[in-house]
């Protein structure tokens, strides 16, 4: 008996540390939260499609805003519903929460630069503006939402939600500021022949390098963390 | 024959700005029940805390189930004295989101104990009184069939009817599963017939630990006019006074050259567990 239950334990780990429960558990703690994110891209899109003077602006807006807010709700709900505590008491470790934590923020990415594109591409249609960039758009709204991701995951770690928020708070109208400052140049870039190719592969190989340090960082501040 | 322990500390030492834990040592026989008694705010979450891998030590040693307490959680069970579940969950969807942790976990028991804790399963967490949050705690905590199963206070603030369900369901765990509790009450009658050992802290210090059984072996009752605290008061263990006389617990190595006036009994375990469980100074005259 002695002898077995170290073992039995070792083998239920090894079984256990499988980033993708921490996804789905994730997902499940956003679940009653669906209806609040839904009304915030509502929003989100409505404030995009009055202030953007063109699609490309309204891809990045749609894309960049959902993903300044969205995951920030998976923090908000590990301090409310003290789901931090629930972590600490369930057989994963601090290094699987992160990766999956990394895991579910990537997917939300995803999700919100498919979103941006899907809106533009609707905006495009109804206004008949050009959307020669929409590919270019992708690749660098991909690297824009994972580097911005990448200087916010951290913190949120480090600090939680409530002390992060109001640091993440500026981060978001600076990036605000600068989408709006940049607004005319992006209808520049996308009238200039840009190499499509080494556009896209260079920014996200860029943003993929920062968003793995990040998460090593995040582990790193995370695993000091007491509660 | 050397003795399997499910949880083995010794000389465990947790600081946290003034806050001292320890060092103590925590030995917890396998296949035994430890209950664990102290004042508010004597280091008994702290304790368990340890114990869960929440948090880390600063001296000592500590095994869980023979292991580091962080590789040790799938085979743990607890209940914590706070909220950890997402209030728009349903019963049902909280016991899902946990349920893929565990490979050993009993989903026939689940559903027999939300059967009789009488739990809906389309209940929302946020409309739950807190004699369900217990209980649906409850429910997560011994699903996963755990080897060791850590309750802090799994009992505090439920009424006499609510509380009696929940150590039924204990009782009834221990028959069948061949496991390990510890248990952290204010209540000395929980663990009546229920804990084979006991550990009391206060103010950070292990005040007692050992066999129930060798309490009254230990600890002798003490009752008095309160005329005479002062110059006892050092040795009492749990005082508490009315306002003529006093009742309390001393040592038995302490009970020496008590004053002729203050009455020395045999001490039954609910007195001694009542004793280390209430605060230093509680009801003794300033």
């Amino acid at each position: 008996m002695s002898t077995e239950v170290p073992a039995l334990t070792r083998r239920e780990l090894t079984r256990l540390v499988g980033w993708p429960r921490f996804v789905v558990l994730d997902l499940r703690s956003l679940a009653p939260f669906l209806r609040m994110i839904l009304v915030t891209v509502a929003v989100l899109l409505a404030v995009a499609v009055i202030v953007a003077p063109n699609p490309p602006t309204l891809q990045m807006i749609v894309a960049l805003g959902v993903v300044m807010t969205v995951p920030a709700n998976l923090f908000a709900a590990d301090e409310q519903a003290g789901l931090e505590t629930l972590y600490q008491l369930l057989p994963i470790r601090k290094r699987t929460r992160v990766i999956g934590r990394y895991a579910t923020v990537l997917l939300t990415v995803l999700i919100a630069v498919a979103l941006g594109a899907v809106a533009a591409l609707i905006d495009s249609t109804i206004t008949r503006e050009p959307l020669d960039a929409l590919g270019a758009g992708l690749g660098v709204l991909l690297a824009a939402s994972l580097i911005l991701q990448a200087v916010q995951l951290p913190l949120y770690f480090a600090l939680g939600y409530q002390r992060a928020r109001l640091l993440n708070m500026a981060l978001l109208f600076g990036t605000a500021a600068v989408v709006y400052l940049t607004a005319n140049h992006v209808q520049l870039q996308a009238d200039v022949a840009v190499s499509l190719p080494i556009l896209l592969s260079g920014s996200v190989c860029v943003a993929v390098i920062c968003y793995v340090i990040s998460a090593l960082i995040s582990y790193r501040w995370y695993r000091r963390r007491e509660f | 024959m050397s003795v399997e322990y499910a949880i083995e500390g010794r000389g465990v030492v947790r600081e946290r700005g003034r806050f001292r834990l320890g060092p103590a040592d925590v030995l917890l026989p396998r296949g035994q029940v430890m209950g664990l008694v102290g004042p508010n705010g004597s280091g008994k979450t702290t304790l368990i805390k340890t114990i869960l891998g929440m948090t880390s030590i600063d001296a000592g040693t500590l095994t869980v189930l023979g292991t580091d307490p962080e590789r040790a959680k799938a085979a743990v069970g607890a209940v914590l004295d706070a909220n950890y579940l997402v209030p728009g969950w349903t019963i049902g969807q909280a016991t899902r989101a946990v349920r893929p942790f565990y490979p050993n976990w009993d989903q026939d028991y689940a559903e027999q104990l939300l059967h009789q804790f009488r739990l809906d399963p389309t209940a929302l967490v946020k409309e739950l009184s807190s004699g369900e949050g217990r209980k649906i705690a409850l429910v997560l905590a011994l699903s996963p069939r755990p080897e060791l199963a850590v309750l802090d206070e799994p009992t505090s603030g439920l009424d006499p009817l609510t509380r009696e369900e929940v150590m039924q369901v204990l009782r009834a765990y221990m028959a069948e599963q061949d496991c390990s509790i510890l248990f952290s009450t204010h209540i000395p009658a929980d663990l009546a017939g229920v804990a084979d050992q006991l550990l009391a802290v206060r103010d950070g210090r292990v005040a007692y630990a050992g066999e129930m059984d060798a309490l009254t072996e230990e600890f002798f009752a003490v009752r008095g006019a309160n005329d005479e605290l002062p110059l006892i008061r050092d040795r009492l263990i749990g005082a508490r006074s009315t306002r003529t006389n006093f009742e309390a617990v001393v040592r038995a190595t302490d009970s020496g050259g008590l004053p002729a006036s203050v009455l020395v009994e045999e001490a039954s375990i609910d007195d001694v567990v009542k004793a280390l469980a209430v605060p230093v100074t509680e009801g003794a005259i300033k």
